[in-house]
């Protein structure tokens, strides 16, 4: 496990994890009282949470925050740069909240390719759910380096092809949760969702954050509502 | 346990991934692990007998100040060169790159701004046709290597021990100045002389230039021989600076002179946008602005009288006959600096050599008053 800034631990939660300027940095008074923060105000304010969930095609799907370029080099820098410290920043808001009302499901993560998993060393989904206790599963692999990113939308649906259920892994008889990163047109989540179909549990989808695009659309077709539970 | 990318030392920036320690302080630049020597390509070094050619030729003043500058590097030794903005910092440097790429020696030329980056690069192609000079900034990172590498001072961190001269254009700008990581891999990437050029060198600079850590070469003259152009300061409520703005514009219209109007906020710069432009042919140009070659070529052409823009354009920039107006200039974005170098982009061209500046403000901050008393020494030390 990682041990953080082992000889001076009190030192991480003092200064943002992002910025390294002092976390409480334009801070709201609401995040003061509220708890320890990851992110100094600054940073936080870059974050536009969403607080939204949507019905596509029977897969309820909650989006967390909406996918801009603070998020983006966030993510980025914890994928590509390997910084594993980013690994709570994530989910941190959330976390106790996810842990709560989806207490009786199940996580599906969603597969990363053979060779981006030798290079980072860590799948990063599962590194971001790392403060959650519900149980993950992996029960799909990516059968080349196909990488949705840079794929334009009408590529984006050969994931189905490209993503395989791993039929050894066992899923186990409870709701499932399927999270991912980001969303850009949803295709790799809606592949896992039909691939897991056969499962007579419910089935709902969290995403970190959502291309702006895709919310636009959704708002358009009035497919979003605001939360009404305080998950976000 | 020291960062051999950064030479940060400080616990705070190191963090454990199972066992291995690395360094988040110069993250940015990709992981780099404790102990791990900076990856780099290896550096292919070749003789060029090449000579320059510049449109106009060398001031006895420049040419002076060049043979200093080749004095100081031929004992090895660093070189901070103190020119008043227009005075031809870089063609100061030509000879210098001329004699290194002689000797087979690989030279690079660093600047903080991606748009300054392709600036210089087409204008060193100019002067050195029979080589290839690169541009590496964002967007341009394909190639790496040429025979001279232009650089924003970012991408140095791919070059670990490459260079032997490496020339730093606006060392006291943003986000060079006072960064610890960037000065490292700037020192990183290069094994022999430093040439560092600006025209509002900080107190750090000329303290080394005291402590005899570096040498410096001073050229206040432009090559046209006319002083800076000193700044009309007005005071006055932030509406009436509007109208004298608008003023100023109309009266740059029918004097048919482009001019560039200083904004301190992005924010602000947008919103005059959307107001001007339904009367007015101008542009908004700011870190946020996309297509920011095309607009800058399309302002060289005339296209636009005026651009609103941040203090992303205050340095590197040569825009042949432009006035200069600063609205809020008393804003704390606007540092004695930053006014300096705004101003300095009026009266660089031979054909117009001079012409007018004004600051916009509610009170005269003590960055104003500096900035004119700067411009006011270095007119007298011509």
């Amino acid at each position: 496990m990682c041990s953080g800034y082992s000889k001076n631990e009190p030192r991480s939660i003092d200064v943002c994890k992002y910025c390294f300027k002092n976390v409480h940095k334009r801070e709201t008074i609401f995040h003061y009282i509220q708890k320890e923060s990851l992110l100094c105000g600054a940073c936080r304010a870059q974050l536009v949470p969403l607080g939204k969930y949507g019905l596509f095609e029977n897969l309820k799907i909650t989006i967390l925050y909406e996918y801009n370029d603070f998020i983006e080099s966030m993510i980025f820098q914890f994928k590509e740069g390997r910084d594993i410290a980013l690994k709570e920043v994530f989910f941190h808001e959330f976390i106790q909240k996810i842990n709560d009302k989806f207490r009786h499901y199940t996580v599906v993560l969603m597969p990363s390719s053979k060779e981006k998993m030798m290079e980072r060393g860590f799948l990063p989904v599962k590194e971001m759910l790392n403060q959650c206790t519900l149980p993950i599963v992996e029960p799909f692999y990516k059968t080349n380096n196909h990488k949705q990113s840079l794929q334009n939308y009408k590529n984006r649906k050969l994931i189905s092809q490209v993503m395989q259920r791993n039929e050894n892994i066992v899923i186990p008889a409870t709701p499932l949760l399927i999270v991912d990163d980001v969303c850009t047109s949803g295709s790799t989540i809606f592949s896992a969702y039909q691939k897991l179909l056969p499962h007579t549990y419910n089935i709902e989808a969290l995403v970190l954050a959502a291309h702006p695009l895709l919310v636009e659309k959704c708002d358009e077709k009035g497919l979003l509502k605001k939360t009404s539970f305080s998950i976000l | 346990m020291r960062c051999k990318r950064c030479g940060n030392e400080d616990e705070m920036y190191f963090f454990n991934d199972h066992g291995v320690w690395y360094c988040r302080k110069c993250i940015a630049f990709g992981r780099i692990d404790v102990g791990e020597i900076p990856e780099t390509k290896p550096c292919i070094k070749r003789k060029f007998n090449c000579d320059y050619h510049l449109k106009y030729p060398l001031t006895p003043m420049q040419d002076m100040a060049v043979k200093q500058i080749m004095g100081y590097l031929h004992k090895k030794r660093d070189v901070l060169v103190y020119a008043a903005c227009g005075a031809g910092k870089t063609e100061l440097t030509m000879e210098a790159i001329k004699e290194y790429l002689k000797q087979g020696k690989k030279v690079c030329f660093a600047i903080s701004r991606r748009q300054v980056v392709l600036e210089i690069k087409e204008r060193m192609q100019e002067a050195f046709p029979m080589i290839n000079v690169i541009a590496v900034c964002e967007g341009f990172t394909e190639i790496t290597d040429g025979d001279l590498i232009v650089c924003t001072m970012h991408q140095l961190y791919r070059y670990h021990g490459w260079f032997d001269l490496l020339i730093m254009d606006e060392v006291d700008a943003f986000p060079y100045r006072d960064n610890e990581v960037l000065e490292t891999i700037a020192n990183h990437s290069c094994i022999g002389q430093k040439v560092m050029l600006t025209a509002t060198p900080s107190q750090d600079m000329l303290n080394k230039v005291k402590n005899k850590q570096w040498e410096m070469v001073e050229l206040f003259k432009r090559p046209h021989g006319f002083p800076l152009v000193e700044p009309k300061v007005y005071c006055m409520p932030i509406v009436f600076q509007f109208i004298k703005m608008l003023d100023f514009i109309h009266k740059c219209k029918k004097q048919d002179v482009q001019s560039l109007v200083f904004i301190p906020t992005i924010q602000m710069a947008n919103c005059l946008y959307r107001i001007l432009h339904m009367f007015l042919p101008c542009k908004v140009f700011t870190s946020k602005t996309e297509d920011k070659e095309k607009i800058i070529q399309e302002f060289h052409e005339k296209k636009y009288d005026f651009l609103l823009t941040t203090t992303i354009l205050e340095r590197g920039i040569t825009i042949k006959g432009i006035y200069v107006l600063i609205l809020c200039a008393d804003h704390p974005v606007f540092q004695e600096a930053s006014l300096i170098q705004m101003i300095g982009r009026v009266g660089r061209n031979i054909h117009m050599p001079t012409g007018e500046g004004v600051f916009l403000c509610k009170r005269k901050t003590e960055d104003i008053r500096r900035c004119v008393a700067a411009i006011q020494k270095m007119n007298q030390e011509v």
